[in-house]
Protein backbone atom coordinates (compact mmCIF):
# COMPACT_ATOMS: atom_id res chain seq x y z
CA UNK A 1 0.00 0.00 0.00
CA UNK A 2 1.27 3.47 -0.95
CA UNK A 3 -0.02 6.35 1.15
CA UNK A 4 0.59 10.00 0.34
CA UNK A 5 -0.59 12.16 3.22
CA UNK A 6 -0.92 15.96 3.06
CA UNK A 7 2.03 16.03 0.69
CA UNK A 8 3.34 19.48 -0.21
CA UNK A 9 6.40 20.36 -2.22
CA UNK A 10 7.85 23.66 -3.33
CA UNK A 11 10.74 24.04 -5.73
CA UNK A 12 12.41 27.44 -6.13
CA UNK A 13 9.45 29.10 -4.45
CA UNK A 14 6.85 27.46 -6.71
CA UNK A 15 4.36 24.96 -5.33
CA UNK A 16 4.73 21.83 -7.46
CA UNK A 17 2.61 19.56 -5.27
CA UNK A 18 -0.14 20.85 -3.02
CA UNK A 19 -1.96 18.87 -0.37
CA UNK A 20 -1.81 15.50 -2.08
CA UNK A 21 -3.70 12.72 -0.30
CA UNK A 22 -3.76 9.32 -1.96
CA UNK A 23 -4.03 5.68 -1.03
CA UNK A 24 -2.80 3.32 -3.72
CA UNK A 25 -3.21 -0.43 -3.49
CA UNK A 26 -1.25 -3.22 -5.08
CA UNK A 27 -2.63 -4.99 -8.13
CA UNK A 28 -4.08 -1.84 -9.65
CA UNK A 29 -3.19 0.61 -12.37
CA UNK A 30 -3.52 4.27 -11.38
CA UNK A 31 -3.54 6.99 -13.97
CA UNK A 32 -2.30 10.53 -13.51
CA UNK A 33 -3.88 12.80 -16.05
CA UNK A 34 -3.01 16.42 -16.60
CA UNK A 35 -1.36 18.97 -18.81
CA UNK A 36 2.37 19.58 -18.93
CA UNK A 37 3.53 21.09 -15.64
CA UNK A 38 0.50 19.85 -13.71
CA UNK A 39 2.69 17.93 -11.24
CA UNK A 40 2.40 14.35 -12.56
CA UNK A 41 6.15 13.80 -12.83
CA UNK A 42 6.84 15.45 -9.47
CA UNK A 43 4.30 13.18 -7.83
CA UNK A 44 6.14 10.19 -9.29
CA UNK A 45 9.46 11.54 -8.08
CA UNK A 46 8.01 11.92 -4.60
CA UNK A 47 6.82 8.28 -4.64
CA UNK A 48 10.31 7.26 -5.79
CA UNK A 49 11.97 9.17 -2.95
CA UNK A 50 13.81 11.44 -5.37
CA UNK A 51 12.32 14.66 -3.99
CA UNK A 52 11.74 15.40 -0.32
CA UNK A 53 8.37 16.86 0.66
CA UNK A 54 8.25 20.18 2.50
CA UNK A 55 5.43 18.78 4.56
CA UNK A 56 3.42 15.59 4.63
CA UNK A 57 4.84 12.21 3.78
CA UNK A 58 4.94 9.21 1.49
CA UNK A 59 4.51 5.84 3.19
CA UNK A 60 5.14 2.56 1.39
CA UNK A 61 4.17 -0.71 3.09
CA UNK A 62 4.22 1.04 6.48
CA UNK A 63 7.63 2.66 5.98
CA UNK A 64 7.90 6.41 5.60
CA UNK A 65 10.19 7.55 2.83
CA UNK A 66 13.00 9.74 4.11
CA UNK A 67 12.70 8.33 7.62
CA UNK A 68 12.48 4.56 7.76
CA UNK A 69 13.74 4.13 4.21
CA UNK A 70 15.26 6.44 1.63
CA UNK A 71 13.70 4.74 -1.38
CA UNK A 72 10.96 2.18 -1.97
CA UNK A 73 12.15 -1.40 -1.47
CA UNK A 74 11.33 -2.43 -5.02
CA UNK A 75 10.53 0.12 -7.70
CA UNK A 76 10.91 0.32 -11.45
CA UNK A 77 10.47 3.60 -13.25
CA UNK A 78 10.47 5.40 -16.52
CA UNK A 79 10.45 9.06 -15.62
CA UNK A 80 10.52 11.65 -18.39
CA UNK A 81 12.76 10.52 -21.23
CA UNK A 82 14.47 7.14 -21.12
CA UNK A 83 18.08 8.00 -20.28
CA UNK A 84 20.85 5.46 -20.65
CA UNK A 85 24.58 5.45 -21.22
CA UNK A 86 24.78 6.64 -24.84
CA UNK A 87 27.70 4.52 -25.99
CA UNK A 88 26.56 1.18 -24.52
CA UNK A 89 24.17 -1.20 -26.29
CA UNK A 90 20.69 -1.72 -24.89
CA UNK A 91 21.67 -5.06 -23.35
CA UNK A 92 24.81 -3.66 -21.72
CA UNK A 93 22.84 -0.73 -20.30
CA UNK A 94 20.29 -3.04 -18.70
CA UNK A 95 23.02 -5.44 -17.58
CA UNK A 96 24.98 -2.78 -15.64
CA UNK A 97 21.79 -1.61 -13.95
CA UNK A 98 20.70 -5.17 -13.11
CA UNK A 99 24.15 -5.86 -11.65
CA UNK A 100 23.52 -3.26 -8.92
CA UNK A 101 20.80 -5.38 -7.35
CA UNK A 102 22.04 -8.70 -8.68
CA UNK A 103 18.48 -10.04 -8.70
CA UNK A 104 18.20 -11.01 -12.35
CA UNK A 105 20.70 -12.44 -14.81
CA UNK A 106 21.54 -11.87 -18.46
CA UNK A 107 18.97 -14.45 -19.59
CA UNK A 108 16.16 -12.59 -17.81
CA UNK A 109 17.27 -9.31 -19.36
CA UNK A 110 17.33 -10.85 -22.84
CA UNK A 111 13.82 -12.22 -22.34
CA UNK A 112 12.56 -8.82 -21.23
CA UNK A 113 14.19 -7.13 -24.22
CA UNK A 114 12.49 -9.60 -26.53
CA UNK A 115 9.18 -8.95 -24.76
CA UNK A 116 9.41 -5.25 -25.56
CA UNK A 117 10.40 -5.96 -29.16
CA UNK A 118 14.13 -5.29 -28.95
CA UNK A 119 16.87 -7.59 -30.15
CA UNK A 120 19.25 -8.34 -27.25
CA UNK A 121 21.98 -9.16 -29.77
CA UNK A 122 21.76 -5.66 -31.27
CA UNK A 123 25.24 -4.09 -31.03
CA UNK A 124 24.05 -0.58 -31.87
CA UNK A 125 24.79 1.91 -29.08
CA UNK A 126 21.85 3.52 -27.29
CA UNK A 127 22.51 6.93 -28.87
CA UNK A 128 21.75 5.45 -32.29
CA UNK A 129 18.40 3.99 -31.20
CA UNK A 130 15.24 5.47 -32.69
CA UNK A 131 12.84 7.23 -30.30
CA UNK A 132 10.59 4.18 -30.25
CA UNK A 133 13.50 1.85 -29.43
CA UNK A 134 14.63 4.17 -26.63
CA UNK A 135 11.14 4.13 -25.19
CA UNK A 136 10.98 0.33 -25.40
CA UNK A 137 14.32 0.05 -23.61
CA UNK A 138 13.04 2.39 -20.90
CA UNK A 139 9.97 0.19 -20.49
CA UNK A 140 12.13 -2.95 -20.31
CA UNK A 141 14.23 -1.27 -17.61
CA UNK A 142 11.14 -0.43 -15.53
CA UNK A 143 9.70 -3.95 -15.74
CA UNK A 144 12.77 -6.19 -15.83
CA UNK A 145 13.21 -6.80 -12.11
CA UNK A 146 9.47 -7.39 -11.53
CA UNK A 147 9.24 -4.54 -9.02
CA UNK A 148 6.36 -4.08 -6.55
CA UNK A 149 5.86 -0.50 -7.70
CA UNK A 150 6.04 0.59 -11.34
CA UNK A 151 6.04 4.27 -12.30
CA UNK A 152 5.66 5.15 -15.96
CA UNK A 153 5.74 8.74 -17.16
CA UNK A 154 4.21 9.16 -20.62
CA UNK A 155 5.01 5.54 -21.55
CA UNK A 156 3.06 5.68 -24.83
CA UNK A 157 5.36 8.35 -26.26
CA UNK A 158 6.94 7.25 -29.55
CA UNK A 159 5.33 3.79 -29.43
CA UNK A 160 3.62 2.38 -32.51
CA UNK A 161 0.38 0.36 -32.33
CA UNK A 162 2.29 -2.86 -31.72
CA UNK A 163 4.29 -1.14 -28.96
CA UNK A 164 1.12 0.13 -27.27
CA UNK A 165 -0.27 -3.42 -27.31
CA UNK A 166 2.98 -4.77 -25.84
CA UNK A 167 2.83 -2.21 -23.03
CA UNK A 168 -0.78 -3.08 -22.24
CA UNK A 169 0.16 -6.76 -21.97
CA UNK A 170 3.07 -5.97 -19.65
CA UNK A 171 0.84 -3.81 -17.48
CA UNK A 172 -1.75 -6.59 -17.30
CA UNK A 173 0.87 -9.13 -16.22
CA UNK A 174 2.38 -6.79 -13.62
CA UNK A 175 -1.09 -6.14 -12.26
CA UNK A 176 -1.68 -9.87 -11.90
CA UNK A 177 1.58 -10.10 -9.97
CA UNK A 178 0.18 -7.54 -7.52
CA UNK A 179 2.35 -4.60 -8.53
CA UNK A 180 1.08 -1.09 -7.86
CA UNK A 181 1.33 0.77 -11.14
CA UNK A 182 1.17 4.51 -11.67
CA UNK A 183 0.99 5.80 -15.23
CA UNK A 184 1.18 9.48 -16.06
CA UNK A 185 -0.23 10.55 -19.38
CA UNK A 186 -1.63 13.73 -20.84
CA UNK A 187 -3.86 11.72 -23.20
CA UNK A 188 -7.18 10.95 -21.53
CA UNK A 189 -8.18 8.24 -24.02
CA UNK A 190 -4.93 6.27 -23.67
CA UNK A 191 -5.16 6.42 -19.90
CA UNK A 192 -8.78 5.29 -19.81
CA UNK A 193 -7.82 2.13 -21.68
CA UNK A 194 -5.48 0.94 -18.94
CA UNK A 195 -6.21 2.64 -15.61
CA UNK A 196 -8.46 1.38 -12.83
CA UNK A 197 -8.49 4.81 -11.24
CA UNK A 198 -7.58 8.16 -12.70
CA UNK A 199 -6.46 11.26 -10.84
CA UNK A 200 -6.76 14.48 -12.75
CA UNK A 201 -4.04 16.93 -11.77
CA UNK A 202 -3.76 20.67 -12.27
CA UNK A 203 -1.19 23.06 -10.82
CA UNK A 204 0.17 20.42 -8.47
CA UNK A 205 -3.24 19.55 -7.03
CA UNK A 206 -5.51 16.56 -7.53
CA UNK A 207 -8.68 18.08 -8.91
CA UNK A 208 -10.70 14.97 -9.66
CA UNK A 209 -10.68 11.23 -9.02
CA UNK A 210 -12.39 8.83 -11.41
CA UNK A 211 -12.91 5.12 -10.77
CA UNK A 212 -13.50 2.60 -13.53
CA UNK A 213 -16.94 1.03 -13.32
CA UNK A 214 -17.36 -1.29 -16.28
CA UNK A 215 -15.27 -1.52 -19.43
CA UNK A 216 -13.92 1.96 -19.98
CA UNK A 217 -16.75 3.71 -18.14
CA UNK A 218 -15.51 5.92 -15.27
CA UNK A 219 -17.34 7.39 -12.33
CA UNK A 220 -16.10 10.69 -10.92
CA UNK A 221 -15.99 10.75 -7.12
CA UNK A 222 -14.56 14.17 -6.42
CA UNK B 1 31.42 -8.19 3.54
CA UNK B 2 30.45 -5.86 0.73
CA UNK B 3 26.98 -6.46 -0.57
CA UNK B 4 26.43 -6.99 -4.29
CA UNK B 5 24.60 -3.64 -4.40
CA UNK B 6 27.68 -1.79 -3.11
CA UNK B 7 29.93 -3.64 -5.48
CA UNK B 8 27.47 -3.07 -8.32
CA UNK B 9 27.18 0.69 -7.94
CA UNK B 10 30.90 1.22 -7.37
CA UNK B 11 31.71 -0.94 -10.39
CA UNK B 12 29.13 1.06 -12.39
CA UNK B 13 30.72 4.38 -11.45
CA UNK B 14 34.26 3.22 -11.98
CA UNK B 15 33.54 1.77 -15.44
CA UNK B 16 31.07 4.36 -16.60
CA UNK B 17 32.77 7.40 -15.02
CA UNK B 18 36.21 6.51 -16.33
CA UNK B 19 34.85 5.70 -19.78
CA UNK B 20 32.89 8.96 -19.91
CA UNK B 21 36.09 10.90 -19.22
CA UNK B 22 38.41 8.96 -21.49
CA UNK B 23 39.16 11.94 -23.76
CA UNK B 24 39.80 14.19 -20.82
CA UNK B 25 42.25 11.64 -19.46
CA UNK B 26 44.07 11.59 -22.78
CA UNK B 27 44.15 15.39 -22.96
CA UNK B 28 45.32 15.47 -19.34
CA UNK B 29 48.53 13.65 -20.23
CA UNK B 30 49.86 16.83 -21.87
CA UNK B 31 51.79 18.06 -18.78
CA UNK B 32 53.46 14.66 -18.40
CA UNK B 33 54.64 14.69 -22.01
CA UNK B 34 55.55 18.34 -21.50
CA UNK B 35 57.79 17.58 -18.54
CA UNK B 36 59.42 14.72 -20.46
CA UNK B 37 60.25 17.08 -23.33
CA UNK B 38 61.57 19.87 -21.10
CA UNK B 39 63.68 17.59 -18.90
CA UNK B 40 65.07 15.73 -21.91
CA UNK B 41 65.92 18.97 -23.66
CA UNK B 42 67.87 20.19 -20.62
CA UNK B 43 69.53 16.88 -19.89
CA UNK B 44 72.30 17.77 -22.39
CA UNK B 45 73.61 20.16 -19.72
CA UNK B 46 74.31 17.28 -17.35
CA UNK B 47 76.58 14.28 -17.40
CA UNK B 48 73.89 11.86 -16.19
CA UNK B 49 70.48 10.98 -17.57
CA UNK B 50 67.59 12.28 -15.46
CA UNK B 51 66.12 9.78 -13.01
CA UNK B 52 62.42 9.16 -12.36
CA UNK B 53 62.47 11.78 -9.58
CA UNK B 54 63.96 14.58 -11.70
CA UNK B 55 60.82 14.52 -13.83
CA UNK B 56 58.42 14.55 -10.91
CA UNK B 57 60.35 17.18 -8.94
CA UNK B 58 60.30 19.39 -12.03
CA UNK B 59 56.57 18.78 -12.48
CA UNK B 60 55.54 19.40 -8.88
CA UNK B 61 58.22 21.80 -7.70
CA UNK B 62 55.92 24.79 -8.18
CA UNK B 63 57.50 28.02 -6.94
CA UNK B 64 58.84 29.34 -3.66
CA UNK B 65 56.85 32.02 -1.87
CA UNK B 66 55.75 34.76 -4.18
CA UNK B 67 57.64 37.97 -3.48
CA UNK B 68 57.28 40.62 -6.18
CA UNK B 69 60.65 42.05 -7.19
CA UNK B 70 60.58 45.15 -9.44
CA UNK B 71 62.02 44.37 -12.85
CA UNK B 72 61.99 40.62 -12.27
CA UNK B 73 59.52 38.50 -14.21
CA UNK B 74 57.29 36.26 -12.14
CA UNK B 75 57.56 32.63 -13.19
CA UNK B 76 54.16 30.99 -13.21
CA UNK B 77 54.37 27.20 -12.53
CA UNK B 78 52.59 26.32 -15.76
CA UNK B 79 53.05 22.52 -15.66
CA UNK B 80 51.95 22.29 -12.03
CA UNK B 81 48.86 24.35 -12.86
CA UNK B 82 48.00 22.27 -15.94
CA UNK B 83 48.09 19.10 -13.81
CA UNK B 84 45.64 20.65 -11.32
CA UNK B 85 43.35 22.01 -14.04
CA UNK B 86 43.38 18.68 -15.93
CA UNK B 87 42.10 16.92 -12.84
CA UNK B 88 39.47 19.60 -12.28
CA UNK B 89 38.28 19.01 -15.86
CA UNK B 90 38.11 15.25 -15.30
CA UNK B 91 35.97 15.69 -12.17
CA UNK B 92 33.96 18.57 -13.71
CA UNK B 93 30.36 17.40 -14.29
CA UNK B 94 30.17 13.60 -14.52
CA UNK B 95 28.37 13.09 -11.15
CA UNK B 96 25.86 15.91 -11.72
CA UNK B 97 25.10 14.90 -15.32
CA UNK B 98 24.91 11.27 -14.24
CA UNK B 99 22.34 12.11 -11.56
CA UNK B 100 20.23 14.19 -13.93
CA UNK B 101 20.16 11.42 -16.53
CA UNK B 102 20.71 7.73 -15.92
CA UNK B 103 21.70 8.23 -12.25
CA UNK B 104 18.03 7.98 -11.27
CA UNK B 105 18.06 4.34 -12.34
CA UNK B 106 21.17 3.60 -10.27
CA UNK B 107 20.10 5.46 -7.13
CA UNK B 108 16.69 3.78 -6.90
CA UNK B 109 18.38 0.40 -7.29
CA UNK B 110 21.08 1.23 -4.74
CA UNK B 111 18.23 2.40 -2.46
CA UNK B 112 20.64 4.65 -0.64
CA UNK B 113 21.69 8.24 -1.15
CA UNK B 114 24.75 7.57 1.03
CA UNK B 115 25.87 4.69 -1.15
CA UNK B 116 25.37 6.71 -4.32
CA UNK B 117 27.30 9.66 -2.88
CA UNK B 118 30.19 7.62 -1.49
CA UNK B 119 30.40 5.76 -4.78
CA UNK B 120 30.92 9.11 -6.56
CA UNK B 121 33.59 10.03 -3.98
CA UNK B 122 35.34 6.72 -4.68
CA UNK B 123 35.10 7.45 -8.41
CA UNK B 124 36.66 10.92 -7.91
CA UNK B 125 39.54 9.51 -5.84
CA UNK B 126 40.02 6.62 -8.30
CA UNK B 127 40.10 9.06 -11.23
CA UNK B 128 42.90 11.03 -9.58
CA UNK B 129 44.83 7.84 -8.76
CA UNK B 130 44.44 6.67 -12.36
CA UNK B 131 45.55 10.05 -13.66
CA UNK B 132 48.73 9.87 -11.57
CA UNK B 133 49.25 6.24 -12.59
CA UNK B 134 49.09 7.28 -16.25
CA UNK B 135 51.61 10.04 -15.49
CA UNK B 136 53.95 7.62 -13.73
CA UNK B 137 53.76 5.22 -16.68
CA UNK B 138 54.55 8.01 -19.15
CA UNK B 139 57.59 9.06 -17.12
CA UNK B 140 58.74 5.47 -16.63
CA UNK B 141 58.39 5.04 -20.39
CA UNK B 142 60.53 8.14 -20.95
CA UNK B 143 63.17 6.80 -18.53
CA UNK B 144 63.23 3.49 -20.39
CA UNK B 145 63.56 5.14 -23.78
CA UNK B 146 66.48 7.27 -22.63
CA UNK B 147 68.48 4.37 -21.25
CA UNK B 148 67.60 3.23 -17.76
CA UNK B 149 65.02 3.53 -15.03
CA UNK B 150 66.72 5.07 -12.01
CA UNK B 151 65.11 6.02 -8.72
CA UNK B 152 68.13 7.87 -7.36
CA UNK B 153 67.71 11.63 -7.50
CA UNK B 154 70.76 13.44 -8.84
CA UNK B 155 72.04 16.21 -6.60
CA UNK B 156 73.57 18.41 -9.31
CA UNK B 157 70.53 18.07 -11.53
CA UNK B 158 68.14 19.13 -8.81
CA UNK B 159 70.27 21.96 -7.47
CA UNK B 160 70.56 23.52 -10.92
CA UNK B 161 67.17 22.70 -12.42
CA UNK B 162 64.89 22.51 -9.41
CA UNK B 163 66.63 24.58 -6.71
CA UNK B 164 66.29 21.62 -4.39
CA UNK B 165 69.07 20.02 -2.33
CA UNK B 166 68.10 16.36 -2.49
CA UNK B 167 71.02 15.33 -0.26
CA UNK B 168 68.90 16.54 2.69
CA UNK B 169 65.98 14.35 1.70
CA UNK B 170 65.73 10.60 2.30
CA UNK B 171 64.58 8.22 -0.42
CA UNK B 172 61.26 7.63 1.38
CA UNK B 173 60.72 11.38 1.77
CA UNK B 174 61.30 11.81 -1.96
CA UNK B 175 58.52 9.34 -2.73
CA UNK B 176 56.32 11.24 -0.31
CA UNK B 177 56.91 14.73 -1.73
CA UNK B 178 57.01 13.66 -5.37
CA UNK B 179 54.08 11.25 -5.51
CA UNK B 180 52.14 10.75 -2.27
CA UNK B 181 51.66 14.38 -1.20
CA UNK B 182 50.68 15.73 -4.66
CA UNK B 183 48.36 12.73 -5.07
CA UNK B 184 46.78 13.27 -1.67
CA UNK B 185 46.35 17.02 -2.27
CA UNK B 186 44.79 16.33 -5.66
CA UNK B 187 42.33 13.86 -4.16
CA UNK B 188 41.38 16.41 -1.49
CA UNK B 189 40.87 19.12 -4.12
CA UNK B 190 38.84 16.78 -6.32
CA UNK B 191 36.53 15.81 -3.46
CA UNK B 192 36.08 19.48 -2.65
CA UNK B 193 35.20 20.17 -6.28
CA UNK B 194 32.80 17.21 -6.36
CA UNK B 195 30.90 18.58 -3.35
CA UNK B 196 30.94 22.06 -4.85
CA UNK B 197 29.48 20.78 -8.11
CA UNK B 198 26.34 19.66 -6.24
CA UNK B 199 26.07 22.58 -3.81
CA UNK B 200 26.74 25.26 -6.46
CA UNK B 201 26.99 23.86 -9.98
CA UNK B 202 29.75 22.15 -11.96
CA UNK B 203 30.70 25.42 -13.66
CA UNK B 204 30.90 27.49 -10.47
CA UNK B 205 32.70 24.73 -8.62
CA UNK B 206 35.26 24.49 -11.43
CA UNK B 207 35.75 28.27 -11.57
CA UNK B 208 36.11 28.47 -7.80
CA UNK B 209 38.71 25.72 -7.88
CA UNK B 210 40.60 27.54 -10.64
CA UNK B 211 40.63 30.71 -8.54
CA UNK B 212 41.78 28.68 -5.56
CA UNK B 213 44.64 27.19 -7.59
CA UNK B 214 45.71 30.63 -8.86
CA UNK B 215 45.59 32.08 -5.33
CA UNK B 216 47.70 29.13 -4.18
CA UNK B 217 50.44 30.22 -6.58
CA UNK B 218 50.63 33.73 -5.15
CA UNK B 219 49.86 33.05 -1.54
CA UNK B 220 51.38 30.31 0.58
CA UNK B 221 49.16 29.16 3.40
CA UNK B 222 48.20 25.69 4.53
CA UNK B 223 44.54 26.59 3.80
CA UNK B 224 45.44 26.87 0.14
CA UNK B 225 45.65 23.24 -0.72
CA UNK B 226 47.39 23.77 -4.03
CA UNK B 227 50.42 25.18 -2.25
CA UNK B 228 50.63 21.97 -0.25
CA UNK B 229 51.62 19.99 -3.29
CA UNK B 230 54.42 22.37 -4.35
CA UNK B 231 57.72 20.78 -3.44
CA UNK B 232 59.53 24.13 -3.25
CA UNK B 233 57.19 25.26 -0.49
CA UNK B 234 57.84 22.22 1.67
CA UNK B 235 60.09 22.18 4.70
CA UNK B 236 62.71 20.42 2.54
CA UNK B 237 63.09 23.37 0.22
CA UNK B 238 62.76 26.39 2.46
CA UNK B 239 63.06 27.16 6.15
CA UNK B 240 59.64 27.36 7.75
CA UNK B 241 58.08 25.62 4.74
CA UNK B 242 55.02 23.40 4.93
CA UNK B 243 55.71 20.33 7.05
CA UNK B 244 54.76 16.87 5.81
CA UNK B 245 52.62 16.21 8.88
CA UNK B 246 50.87 19.57 8.48
CA UNK B 247 50.12 18.87 4.82
CA UNK B 248 48.82 15.37 5.56
CA UNK B 249 46.57 16.62 8.39
CA UNK B 250 45.20 19.49 6.26
CA UNK B 251 44.49 17.09 3.40
CA UNK B 252 42.70 14.62 5.66
CA UNK B 253 40.56 17.38 7.19
CA UNK B 254 39.61 18.71 3.75
CA UNK B 255 38.81 15.20 2.45
CA UNK B 256 36.59 14.39 5.43
CA UNK B 257 34.87 17.79 5.30
CA UNK B 258 34.20 17.41 1.55
CA UNK B 259 32.93 13.83 1.75
CA UNK B 260 30.74 14.22 4.85
CA UNK B 261 29.68 17.81 4.08
CA UNK B 262 28.68 16.66 0.62
CA UNK B 263 26.78 13.72 2.05
CA UNK B 264 24.83 15.94 4.48
CA UNK B 265 23.90 18.21 1.58
CA UNK B 266 23.06 15.34 -0.76
CA UNK B 267 20.77 13.69 1.82
CA UNK B 268 18.33 16.60 1.37
CA UNK B 269 19.07 17.25 -2.30
CA UNK B 270 16.04 17.04 -4.60
CA UNK B 271 16.66 14.99 -7.71
CA UNK B 272 14.62 16.40 -10.56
Amino acid sequence: MIILKNLNKELNGNAVLTDINLKLSKGKVYGLQGKNGSGKTMLMRAVCGLIKPNSGYVEIDGKRLGKESAFPESVGCLIENPAFVPYYSGLKNLQILADIKGRIDRKDICLMMERVGLDPGEKKPFRKYSLGMKQRLGIACAFMEEPDIILLDEPFNALDTEGVEMLKNLLGEAKEKEAAIIVACHDKEELELIADEIFVMENGKIMEQKIRKEGTCYEGIS
Amino acid sequence: MWSSTRRGIIKYDLCQGLRANMWKFLAGTVPFFGVVMIVQERSVLFSTEPSFFEYFIYLFKGIKNYTPVPGQQFEVPILWMIVQVSMALIIYDYPVVNLEKYGIQTIIRAKSRALWWFSKCIWAAASVVLYYAVGILIILGACMLTGKISFIADQEWNMVMNELDVSLITHEQLWLICICIPLMSSIALSLLQLTGSFVLSPVYSFLLLLSYIVISVYYNHSCFMGANSMILRSEFAMPGGNTLSGIVITNIIVMCAAVFGGYIYFRRHDIY
